[in-house]
């Protein structure tokens, strides 16, 4: 990878990083998620700054340049992490349709015991 | 036995009072509920000012999701029987009580069936046709038992049933997924012909831009009833 790739590769980690700590200090995000986050990017910012430690897995699994496998990892962790959000999603959406209901059933409990007072 | 109709409705703001009048005329004895499902028309301040029994779901949970709460209802207050039933007057209430029958007959869930019979005129449109049929042979090719009106949402069922849809009912288009699930857990299903009106106002959940979406995922839940059916839990599940 040429050095100037490498700088601002690590530019983007460091302001990525930056960006995320701002959010959870203006509580805009909490640390579960930012300590998911941060890893990755310090995990992509050392393979950008030890490139070379890349070179026999590269050889290995084929990639023509160092940076093509960069960036396939980042690809991979951003599907894995895309994937952790869509199954919490689904998880708080069952919880909302859940609650939903409950207070539904409860408030039409509570208003046909009024009645029949 | 305590029969429960439940009537899930989504901006049925021109029609609900006609379904519930019509359910009224020719029934005795039977509760109903409509299930308001955070409709953004005027159906909850006709429900209030009609006197209409419904229940309020504050935001919009989808059609399995409306329905779910009144099985959740009908288990709550112990009812043997829970009937779903249209809030857009497609279904007839005349054929409640032949619901019923089979019930008591020992099935433990019973279909109303625009197609094992020619009662009933209105049978959908050609294209939805093809789907229904092909969702039918699906769900033949997993479970080995046929059932043609897959889509019925008229429909009655037992209290194993109710306790079971209680916990475990899909939140859209769940009517052949539901099917699949019971067929596979060994539930005793019966279709009867019954006749349905074509929908005079309101908007069907599935429309056309929508329909290939819900092909697909209406097969793969259809493809994994074996799986989700063995995986959920069984009726005697607490609410």
């Amino acid at each position: 990878m040429n050095t100037s790739l490498k700088i601002f590769l690590i530019i983007v980690c460091i302001l990525f990083i930056v960006y995320i700590y701002l959010k959870v200090l203006n509580k805009k995000l909490d640390h579960k998620s930012a300590l998911t986050l941060i890893p990755m990017i310090i995990i992509l910012m050392i393979l950008c700054i030890f490139d070379k430690m890349l070179i026999p897995i590269k050889n290995f699994l084929g990639f023509e340049v160092i940076s093509n496998m960069i960036f396939f990892l980042g690809f991979i962790f951003t599907s894995m992490l895309l994937l952790n959000l869509s199954i919490k999603l689904n998880k708080q959406n069952e919880k909302i349709i859940k609650l939903t209901q409950e207070l539904a059933i409860l408030k039409k409990d509570s208003k046909d015991e009024k009645n029949n007072r | 036995m305590k029969t429960l109709v439940i009537v899930p409705a989504y901006n049925e703001e021109e029609i609900i009072v006609d379904t519930i009048a019509n359910f009224k005329k020719n029934t005795k004895n039977i509760d109903y509920v409509v299930i308001n499902d955070g409709s953004i028309d005027n159906t909850k301040n006709i429900c209030i000012n009609n006197n209409i029994n419904f229940i309020d779901l504050s935001v919009n949970v989808g059609i399995g999701g409306a329905v779910q709460t009144g099985y959740k209802y009908a288990k709550k207050h112990n009812y043997d029987i829970a009937i779903q039933f249209d809030g857009d007057n497609q279904h007839d209430s005349k054929y409640i009580n032949d619901l019923i029958k089979e019930i008591e007959n020992g099935y433990d869930l019973v279909i109303g069936s625009r197609y094992i019979d020619d009662l009933s005129e209105f049978k959908s449109t050609a294209s939805r046709r093809m789907g229904i049929k092909f969702l039918s042979s699906l769900i033949k090719l997993v479970t080995h038992k046929k059932v043609y009106d897959v889509t019925s949402g008229f429909r009655a069922c037992n209290k194993k049933l109710i306790n079971y849809f209680a916990n475990n009912y899909s939140i859209d288009y769940p009517e052949p997924d539901s099917i699949a699930k019971v067929l596979k857990k060994n539930y005793k299903i019966k279709e009867i012909p019954v006749k349905m009106n074509e929908r005079i106002s309101g908007k069907s959940s599935i429309n056309f831009l929508n329909s290939i979406y819900y092909m697909i995922k209406v097969s793969l839940c259809i493809l994994n009833a074996t799986y989700s059916a063995n995986k959920e839990g069984s009726e005697e599940d607490e609410y």
